[in-house]
């Protein structure tokens, strides 16, 4: 698996769908534009356009990479996570849209100053500034360090191709040229998932029918979608789903600006909350199915060889060391022996099914999973090897496009990869557009220029979206020299979301509030948080031990709860 | 004044039609979950 080994026509059908996109993103929105249109799309948005475009927005290249390696490795119970986003699209579309409507706003900031004062807003915008500007060189970071493993291309020139392909028809169309791109990249995204589930099943061995993968999928664990037992320590299950993850949706489709600006382009209240509820519908059973081609593929590698470490480059590269080739040899043999044991299992294990022989079934059962539970170990040896070799021991985020290049046909390759681009390019695309028009509305216009023209603005934000892929691209470029940022942007997210969320929640719900009380608030709050969060990393934490998707909800009622205290006692 | 009325009843059939479109959107969720644990304990 390398470049090599990928097909002329996939090339054609990689660069002929990508070309297509942005030369349709800037060819759909040439002519004279105005600020309007540019941050707001003209406000012409269909309600199904403006539902492709939130999903498009939030599924990201890792959305497709990591998504079916987590449910190889970890079964499919991710899936609760997306439980709360009906419930935060239905609260979204109740009380944070009519608001931001009515007050005709570019940006979610702006309606802080309307409800608060300027210093606010300001703190709302500078935080999704920092938080967002990050997120999106780790947008177009991410899935060049696999893609750029993947089709053998160095790693700063996938950056740069992501990047400028982005920027040229984000800075050129804005909000239009997003929405627009955003319904081709979602049928791209789509039917490429759609296209690769089928060839999945399809691709298992003469005479494993469906019901048979299921139940081996099912029998090792992979189809663990529901569970209800409550337990906080467990980051996905049914509870969190629907408390904790509520929080997180309501932060991040309700106050990040790079979500606001794709329904505040709709024609009417009406089309915006009808793309709203689009996604709401459509969310859930999409995770489900990308999960569920992990868990497909999963059962593939139960009937042929898997390798010890997906990520064919490092295999190569520690083979042809001298100091570790023998032992990860050894590490490789070990893992084929537990195969070809675990492949007679398997076909065991059906033929019980099959005989309703349930002690047979339980028998072949438990030695599968302690034959699983051997090769996991085993990898997790060869994984150590690789990072004492000082090489990437990401393994996860490689399972899907390994088994993607192996074993489709010529061209759906070319296409699965579109599907990786496209994600990376429709959520950073996304993110630019709105650190431009933050940048611009919140910060130039109302602290630095007050009395520019229209014409004026129109530049102003396509030179701020310009500079922020400029940034975003150096800082993607970079990043490989700081590993651990991937996290700390993580923990950003987490660590900040949640008072803004605050503030919001403030703002539509406790009128009596005033600015002063909610803005020292945000600030105490904050700091809690961030000693909450120094207090887990320690251990020591006692009764507010908690996952970083609690800190969403925690943070948020601090920010209610403080500023309420505040209010009674500032005059 | 009728006209006043008229928009009275017609956002309160606005408001109807809203709130069976969230009932819609969380049964399609509650179908979903019963679906997936009913998938959960078949196969597993």
């Amino acid at each position: 698996m390398n470049a090599t080994s990928i097909h002329t026509l996939d090339w054609v059908v990689l660069f002929g769908t990508l070309i297509f996109i942005v030369a349709y993103g800037v060819w759909k929105t040439r002519g004279k534009q105005d600020m309007e249109g540019y941050l707001r799309g003209g406000n012409d948005s269909k309600w199904w356009v403006i539902g492709l475009s939130i999903m498009a927005t939030q599924a990201s290249a890792i959305t497709f990479l990591s998504t079916p390696g987590q449910a190889f490795n970890d079964g499919m119970r991710f899936v609760q996570f997306y439980f709360g986003l009906p419930i935060a699209m239905i609260i979204i579309s109740i009380f944070f849209l009519p608001l931001y409507y009515k007050a005709k706003v570019y940006t979610a900031y702006e309606y802080l100053e309307s409800r608060f004062d300027m210093k606010t807003r300001m703190l709302a915008a500078f935080i999704f500034l920092i938080q967002r500007g990050l997120a999106a060189g780790i947008t177009i970071y991410a899935p060049s360090i696999i893609l750029s493993t993947l089709l053998g291309w160095p790693l700063q020139a996938t950056t740069i191709v992501i990047g400028v392909l982005v920027i040229i028809y984000t800075v050129s169309g804005g909000t239009k040229a997003v929405t627009q791109t955003q319904k081709q990249q979602m049928a791209v995204m789509m039917g490429g998932m759609i296209i690769a589930g089928i060839l999945v099943i399809t691709s298992l061995p003469e005479g494993v029918g469906f019901k048979d993968a299921l139940n081996v999928a099912g029998k090792m664990g992979k189809l663990n979608v529901v569970n209800f037992e409550f337990d906080l320590t467990d980051r996905y299950n049914f509870w969190s789903g629907v408390t904790g993850a509520v929080f997180l949706f309501l932060s991040y489709f309700g106050t990040d600006q790079s979500q606001v600006q794709r329904y505040l382009s709709g024609k009417t209240l009406k089309e915006s909350r009808m793309g709203l509820m689009m996604n709401g519908l459509l969310k859930v059973p999409m995770q489900f199915i990308i999960l569920f081609i992990g868990a497909m593929v999963f059962v593939f590698y139960q009937y042929n060889q898997p390798p010890v470490f997906f990520n064919e480059t490092v295999r190569q590269e520690i083979l042809q060391s001298e100091e570790y080739a023998e032992e990860f040899r050894g590490y490789e043999i070990a893992y084929e022996d537990v195969f070809t044991e675990k492949r007679q299992l398997v076909d065991e294990l059906n033929s019980a099914i099959d005989q309703d022989n349930e002690t047979a079934v339980l028998v072949a059962q438990k030695e599968l999973n302690r034959l699983e539970a051997e090769g996991l170990s085993i990898k997790e040896n060869a994984k150590s090897l690789i990072e004492e070799a000082d090489l990437e021991s990401n393994d996860k985020d490689y399972v899907f496009m390994r088994f993607v290049m192996s074993t489709m046909p010529v061209g759906i390759v070319g296409l699965l990869f579109a599907v990786i681009f496209s994600a990376a390019m429709s959520s950073t695309s996304s993110e630019l557009n709105a650190l431009g028009s933050t940048t611009t509305i919140d910060f130039y216009k109302r602290r630095i220029k007050q009395d520019g023209d229209d014409e004026h603005y129109l530049k102003s934000s396509k030179m701020f979206t310009l500079g922020w892929g400029v940034i975003a691209i150096i800082f993607a470029s970079t990043l490989s020299l700081f590993e651990n940022l991937i996290q700390a942007v993580n923990l950003i997210g987490s660590l900040f979301y949640p008072i803004v969320l605050g503030i919001f929640v403030v703002a539509f719900f406790f009128k009596s509030i005033r600015s002063n009380a909610v803005f020292i608030s945000a600030i105490i709050s904050q700091i809690i948080v961030i000693l909450v969060h120094y207090l887990n990393v320690q251990g020591t934490a006692g009764i507010f031990t908690m996952g970083f998707l609690w800190y969403n909800a925690f943070g948020c009622i601090l920010v209610v709860l403080i500023g309420w205290l505040l209010n009674r006692l500032i005059k | 004044m009728q006209s006043k009325e008229q928009n009275k009843t017609d956002s309160q059939e606005e408001k109807q039609n809203w709130t069976k479109m969230y009932v819609l959107v969380m049964a399609v969720l509650a179908i979903q979950i019963v679906l997936y644990y009913w998938f959960t304990n078949t196969f597993s």
